[in-house]
C-alpha cells in the first residue's frame, strides 16, 4: 500500500481570474473550503500577477480533462459556469496554468520555476 | 565454531570502576521498535527495519540493547550516533582515541563499534560488547552502558543501529616485496586459486623487487607459484595511509624451493575505512541482517525516558506520531503513508484542541513524508494554524530542514499577520539554499529598556514594554492572533513547540537535545 496521493498539481491562477479559479477549486477539490484556495498573489510571469498553488492529489484528477469535471455535493453553491469557463480555457493565453506531474519526484517549487513563475517576496516586518 | 568476544572498558579518566558503577547514571532509552517484529529482509529495506532511538537522558542505571540475529554478525558493525557527546573509544591494541564533536566543530558524532571487537565508548561510561553464537545459526549481540555520561544535568542523544558492512566497501588487499635476486629483471608473478581476482597492479621496486597489488572482492586462496622469492621480503608492507577497522591475515603457499615447500606469511587486510561509511545518514543503512529480533533489556532505571511533555508544552506538534495526523481537517482520514495531505494536526500539548493545527483548503494543505522519523513537507504558500496559542513571554522552537528552492523570505512559525505585529522564527538568517538540519528557537518576552538580541538559534527576542521592536521602531502592540506554520516557506518541518513562558537554558538545551536526537535530519 502507498499513498494514494501520487499526483501534484500545480495551478496558478491570473489575478483576473481569481473567482473562477476559485469555483474550479471547488468542484475538484475535497471540501466547500476549497472555494478559498486562491487568496492572493503569489508568483509573477510577464509582468502578470498570479495565485499559484502546487499541491498532491489523487489519481482522478488526471481523469478530469478527458471525462470533465465532477458534481460533488459540497459544491452546489460553486458557479460552474465559471468553472468551466476557466477549466476549458487551461494553459491557454490569459488563463489558468496548470501542469500536474509526479509527486514523488517533483516539487512546487521546481515545477513553478521551470514555468518561468517568480515567487513574489513579503518581506517580513520583524527581518 | 563458537564466537564470544568481550571487551570491558575502564573509565578513560581513572575513576574506580566501583565509583563508575555508583554515580548518578544519566542514561535513558526510548526505542520506537516493535518487539516481537521479526525481519527477514535480503534487500535493503529501510522501512522494514526496527529501527531504535536511543535517547540518553538521567537518572538510569544501565543500558543493554540486545538483538537476536540469524547469520554472521560479524562483518556487521553498530553505529552510534551520540548528540553532543564526547566520545572516547577504547581500544585494547592502540590504546585510547579520542573523538571530540567539538573540537571539529560538529554537533554529534557518529562512533562505529565492531561487533566482537573494538568498542567506543561513551565519556565515563562502561561498555561492553558481546556476540555469543554460531555464525548461519542464532547469535546474540549484546552492548551494555553502563554509568555516567557527561554532566547530570545534561540531556545527550544519540541512535543506534546495527547495520551490515557494505561489500564494496570491503577493502581486501594482499602485498608482497619480491626481490629481484640478481635476476637483472622483475620476476613474474603468478596468482593462481580459487575466488575472483579483482585487480591486479605490479610495479617494478629497483630496491625490493617486485611489488604486487592485489584487490580481489571475494575471500580467494592466493597462490604465489614460480618465483624465487626469500621470506624476509614479505615483510615489507604496504603501507596504508588510513586505519584498517578489521583485520585478518590469511596463510598461502608463495612458492617452492626445490623439495622444501615453504610457506610465506601473506597478510591481507580487509579495510573499511571510516570515510566510507556514510555515518552521517546511517539511517540508510538500518539494514536487517538476515532477520533479527530485538530484544531491548534495560535493568536499573530509576526513571522513565525523558519526555518533552515534562516542560508542559502548551503545543506539541509531533511529526512522528501518525495517530495526530489527519488527511481532512475534520480528523476523519488518518494519514497512513507518506505523500499524504495533512488537514488537522492534533496537538499533544496542553492546550489541547486550541493548538490543533489545520487547513481546511486541500491545495494548502502539506504532505506528510516518513523521512527523518516524520516530517512536514511544506510547499511555498502552505500553511497549517492553530488557535491563538500564546501571550508574551513564551517560547517557540521548530525542528526543520529546508530545502535548496526556499524562498528568501519565509516563515516556519508566525503569529499575526500583514499589519500586524507578530512573532515568529524566520528562516532567512539561515541563507537560501542551504541544505542540512536546522534547529530554530525563538524566546519571545517583553522587557524593560530597549535591550535587544538579534534573531539566531536559541536567541532571545525581545520586545520592550514601549511596544518597540528589535530595531528600536515604535510599532503597534501584540496583537494576539492564530499562529500559523509555513508561509513563503518550502521545506520539511519537524516537531514544533510553544510554551507560555521563557525556558531556562537548562530546558532548552534538554528540548534541543531530544529533537536533535529524536530527528534523522
Amino acid at each position: 500500500m502507498s499513498t494514494k496521493y501520487t499526483h501534484r498539481a500545480t495551478i496558478c491562477a491570473p489575478i483576473a481570474e481569481l473567482y473562477a479559479a476559485n469555483q474550479l477549486a471547488c468542484i475538484v477539490g475535497e471540501s466547500a473550503a476549497d472555494i478559498g484556495t486562491f487568496t492572493v498573489a503569489t508568483h509573477t510571469r510577464d509582468g502578470v500577477e498570479y495565485a499559484c498553488i502546487s499541491t498532491v492529489v489523487k489519481d482522478v484528477f488526471a481523469s478530469y480533462t478527458n471525462n470533465g469535471l465532477p458534481d460533488p455535493p459540497h459544491a452546489v453553491d460553486a458557479n460552474r459556469a465559471e468553472a468551466l469557463r476557466v477549466f476549458a480555457g487551461l494553459n491557454q493565453p490569459g488563463g489558468v496554468v496548470f501542469e500536474l506531474t509526479d509527486a514523488a519526484t517533483t516539487t512546487g517549487a521546481d515545477v513553478l520555476a521551470r514555468l518561468g513563475f517568480e515567487p513574489i517576496i513579503v518581506e517580513d516586518e520583524n527581518g | 565454531m563458537r564466537l564470544r568476544a568481550r571487551a570491558v572498558l575502564a573509565a578513560k579518566t581513572g575513576t574506580a570502576l566501583d565509583a563508575v558503577l555508583h554515580r548518578v547514571p544519566v542514561i535513558g532509552v526510548d526505542m520506537a521498535v516493535e518487539a516481537d517484529e521479526v525481519v527477514r529482509a535480503e534487500v535493503f529495506d529501510p522501512e522494514a527495519f526496527p529501527r531504535a532511538t536511543v535517547t540518553i537522558g538521567r537518572r538510569t542505571a544501565r543500558l543493554t540493547i540486545k538483538q537476536e540475529v540469524y547469520g554472521d554478525i560479524r562483518p556487521h558493525l553498530v553505529l552510534l550516533r551520540a548528540c553532543p557527546v564526547r566520545v572516547v573509544m577504547l581500544d585494547a591494541e592502540d590504546g585510547v582515541v579520542e573523538s571530540d564533536p567539538s573540537a571539529r566543530g560538529e554537533t554529534c558524532t557518529v562512533r562505529v563499534i565492531e561487533v566482537g571487537g573494538n568498542v567506543y565508548d561513551i565519556e565515563r561510561a562502561l561498555g561492553v560488547c558481546e556476540v555469543e553464537g554460531s555464525p548461519g545459526e542464532r547469535m546474540t549481540f549484546t552492548f551494555t552502558l553502563v554509568g555516567e555520561l557527561v554532566r547530570p544535568t545534561d540531556y545527550v542523544g544519540g541512535r543506534m543501529a546495527i547495520v551490515p558492512i557494505p561489500q564494496p566497501l570491503i577493502y581486501r588487499s594482499a602485498s608482497i616485496v619480491a626481490p629481484r635476486l640478481g635476476l637483472g629483471s622483475c620476476p613474474a608473478f603468478t596468482f593462481t586459486g580459487g575466488g575472483e581476482v579483482g585487480t591486479i597492479d605490479t610495479t617494478c621496486d629497483p630496491e625490493g623487487g617486485k611489488m604486487a597489488y592485489v584487490q580481489r572482492s571475494a575471500a580467494a586462496t592466493l597462490e604465489l607459484a614460480g618465483v624465487l622469492a626469500r621470506k624476509e621480503s614479505v615483510d615489507r608492507v604496504w603501507e596504508t595511509a588510513r586505519e584498517p577497522l578489521c583485520d585478518e591475515t590469511v596463510t598461502a603457499t608463495l612458492y617452492q624451493d626445490g623439495a622444501a615447500e615453504l610457506r610465506l606469511s601473506l597478510q591481507e587486510t580487509a579495510i573499511v575505512l571510516p570515510e566510507m561509511v556514510d555515518v552521517e545518514g546511517f539511517a540508510g543503512y538500518d539494514v536487517s541482517i538476515g532477520g533479527c529480533r530485538w530484544m531491548l533489556v534495560w535493568e536499573g532505571f530509576a526513571d522513565q525516558p525523558w519526555s518533552p511533555l515534562e516542560l508542559e508544552p502548551l503545543v506539541w506538534l509531533d511529526p512522528s506520531d501518525r495517530s495526530t495526523l489527519f488527511i481532512n481537517s475534520a480528523g476523519t482520514q488518518p494519514v497512513q503513508f507518506s505523500g499524504d495531505p495533512v488537514g488537522l494536526w492534533v496537538n499533544k500539548g496542553t492546550l489541547g484542541a486550541v493548538g490543533d493545527a489545520a487547513q481546511a483548503v486541500s491545495a494548502s494543505r502539506p504532505a506528510w513524508t516518513g523521512a527523518g522519523g516524520g516530517m512536514i513537507a511544506l510547499e511555498s504558500g502552505q500553511t497549517m494554524t492553530t488557535g491563538h496559542v500564546a501571550e508574551m513571554p513564551f517560547s517557540a522552537a521548530v525542528g526543520w530542514m529546508r530545502s535548496p528552492s526556499m524562498t528568501a523570505a519565509g516563515h516556519m512559525l508566525t503569529a499575526g499577520g500583514a499589519g500586524i505585529q507578530r512573532w515568529n522564527i524566520n528562516s532567512q538568517p539561515m541563507g537560501v539554499g542551504a541544505l542540512g538540519p536546522h534547529l530554530r528557537t525563538a524566546r519571545v518576552s517583553y522587557r524593560e529598556g530597549a535591550a535587544y538580541a538579534a534573531w539566531s538559534m536559541g536567541s532571545l527576542k525581545i520586545r520592550t514594554l514601549e511596544n518597540q521592536n528589535e530595531n528600536s521602531t515604535t510599532v503597534a502592540p501584540f496583537t494576539p492572533q492564530p499562529t500559523s506554520i509555513g508561509f513563503s516557506y518550502t521545506g520539511d518541518v519537524g516537531h514544533v513547540f510553544v510554551f507560555d513562558r521563557e525556558l531556562t537554558d537548562e530546558e532548552s538545551t534538554k528540548l534541543l537535545t531530544w529533537m536533535e536526537a529524536v530527528s534523522v535530519y
